[in-house]
């Protein structure tokens, strides 16, 4: 079987190439039906990882947030048109380490093509069924991410859970307020940001705070770093400062550089510090089961759409990167090549 | 019902020096053939596709397909004609016979040698025969064509923004194929001589929409074409 893959052969440039697929009988043939840009992917398209890093792992196709229908199942218990989406996750199984964790995994666009192609070709487990053929379970993948965190945290948390502090306002700082409001209806939910317009689509937490006019004295049980990138040791600086004694402070915000984290004040409280990155299979179930059941969750999933632009020819590609960076949440391309 | 024509009946000139025709050649680790059923296959619109094979190679034809797997699509191998328009009506009587047609029926037709057929294509072929009735797939040129009849004299030199280089698939409600065949029998139209179908859609005055092709979409001609088509499929170092 011919694929068609569209790799980032450098900044900013995406070619198409052709590769053949072996079908093994246990595998799924799938054609991506909506693909959501990450920011992990923008830093790849934009050249903002290390020199070093971008030449060892291009050319690569990116996005690792999609949702496909299947073209083929051999075995026959997927009929050619079921929704589903596909974990990127390639997990190496090994007792006693979450494959997201394991070094052994790989995980697409990350090391290996990612799903900008025309024919994503996997195991049979490597995709989740879906409820329906919405664009929302775009999500799912980052809705996974965030579950995993919460896992993470709700086996660490030895103290109360009445007031929560995110910072970042971006979509992964939106999930992950969307996902504590739905585990946590009665707590304080605050969200912490640089930029009114995005801090205003936060209609679902208690108080929405400027990072540089925090009210004096308010103070969190536990908190949640998203913002990432340089953004990530002023936050943890704050958060820091914020927190109560023995609190959880988890760490989704991917950050480029090395940041500076006041270690005394982490052990004078007694914090745990948690990090949390990519999911595996067991996550990707929950979020489906997530977004498919609780209508609430799913109707603000769906206004984390910013733009959706019509993939049909390859340079459609490029504009979904490039239109990205002027959105402020999610920007989706809709898979007609 | 939705059909495809595969059509592979062209013997033509050997490639590199091997007596099979070229759709059984291997490009990866396929035949050619079996890359372009493959896009077939998976096309959840398609119902039944017909591969069209010169006589001699039909059971070989058969053979191939059925030891690489039709991924449970319906697959029929017929005898193919001397030339493209001819396999295309064979085709055209094949299903009138054995299926009858109605109105909706759709042939999408393609050279087996053309493996890089996308889905896109062939879904856009579909779509547009559904509301027009015929289609056919082209891509803008990159060189000036020009017009000679003897291959010594330029005649005309055609404007290039209205030049396209004609692809497959190409689409047909059937039974309006069907109708254009019945004329051009009573005009007396030599089939074998026809290669265009396209041409005696238009003499009968039907409208044929167009649907862009890719580059990419290469039909695999010579030995230099196949050694092409086999690079553009290998990864290289990094």
């Amino acid at each position: 079987m011919i694929n068609r893959i569209y790799r980032l052969m450098d900044t900013k440039r995406i070619d198409m190439i052709q590769r053949e697929i072996m079908l093994g009988s246990d595998m799924i043939l799938a054609s991506p039906r909506y693909v959501s840009v990450c920011a992990a992917d923008q830093r790849y398209y934009q050249g903002k990882r290390k020199r070093e890093i971008m030449r060892r792992k291009l050319p690569m196709a990116l996005i690792h947030e999609a949702t496909a229908a299947v073209m083929h199942d051999s075995s026959g218990l997927l009929l050619q048109g079921t929704a589903v989406v596909p974990i990127p996750l390639l997990p190496n199984k090994r007792a006693n380490v979450k494959p997201n964790y394991d070094e052994q995994s790989e995980f697409r666009s990350s090391g290996r093509d990612g799903f900008l192609c025309d024919y994503i070709a996997m195991p049979r487990d490597g995709f989740v069924p879906v409820y329906d053929d919405s664009v929302v379970y775009v999500f799912s993948e980052l809705v996974s991410v965030v579950l995993n965190a919460f896992e993470a945290f709700e086996q660490s948390c030895i103290t109360g859970c009445d007031s929560f502090g995110v910072w970042g306002d971006g979509s992964v700082g939106y999930v992950v307020c969307l996902i504590l409001r739905c585990f946590y209806p009665d707590a304080k939910i605050y969200i912490f940001g640089k930029t009114a317009r995005k801090l205003h689509r936060f209609s679902f937490t208690d108080a929405a705070f400027f990072i540089d006019s925090i009210p004096d004295g308010l103070r969190i049980d536990h908190a949640f770093e998203c913002a990432g990138g340089v953004g990530s040791e002023s936050a943890l600086r704050q958060i820091l400062g914020m927190i109560n004694p023995q609190g959880c402070v988890n760490l989704l915000g991917v950050s480029e550089e090395e940041i500076c984290v006041n270690t005394r004040t982490v052990l004078d409280k007694g914090l745990k510090l948690l990090g949390s990155s990519r999911s595996s299979a067991d996550d990707f179930y929950k979020a489906v089961s997530l977004i498919g059941e609780n209508v609430v969750c799913r109707r603000y999933l769906e206004t984390l759409i910013s733009e959706v632009i019509d993939i049909r020819v390859e340079s459609d590609i490029t504009k979904l990167f490039e239109n990205d960076l002027l959105n402020d949440f999610k920007t989706i391309g809709r898979w007609l090549l | 019902m939705i059909y495809a024509a595969v059509l592979a009946a062209g013997l033509g000139v050997r490639m590199h020096r091997q007596d099979l025709p070229k759709p059984f050649l291997a490009l990866g680790n396929k035949p050619i053939i079996i890359h372009t059923l493959e896009q077939f296959y998976v096309n959840k619109q398609i119902g039944h596709i017909i591969v069209v094979t010169a006589d001699t190679w039909r059971t070989y034809a058969e053979d191939t397909i059925s030891r690489y797997g039709t991924m449970g699509k319906k697959v029929t191998v017929i005898r193919g004609g001397e030339s493209k328009t001819e396999s295309i009506k064979l085709v055209a009587e094949y299903i009138n016979e054995k299926f009858g047609v109605s109105g909706k029926d759709i042939l999408v037709t393609h050279d087996a040698i053309r493996p890089f057929v996308t889905q896109r294509m062939i879904d856009e072929n579909i779509d547009a025969a559904l509301k027009f009735g015929a289609v056919s797939t082209v891509m803008t040129t990159n060189d000036t064509i020009v017009v000679s009849a003897d291959g010594i004299k330029m005649r005309e030199v055609p404007r290039k923004l209205q030049m396209f280089a004609e692809q497959t698939p190409q689409t047909f409600n059937l039974e309006k194929l069907n109708e254009v065949f019945s004329g051009a029998e009573k005009e007396n139209v030599k089939f074998g001589e026809e290669t265009a179908i396209a041409r005696l859609f238009l003499r009968f005055g039907h409208e044929i929409r167009l649907v862009r092709g890719e580059y990419s979409n290469m039909k695999i001609i010579n030995p230099y074409d196949l050694e092409v088509a086999n690079a553009l499929l290998v990864e290289r170092e990094k």
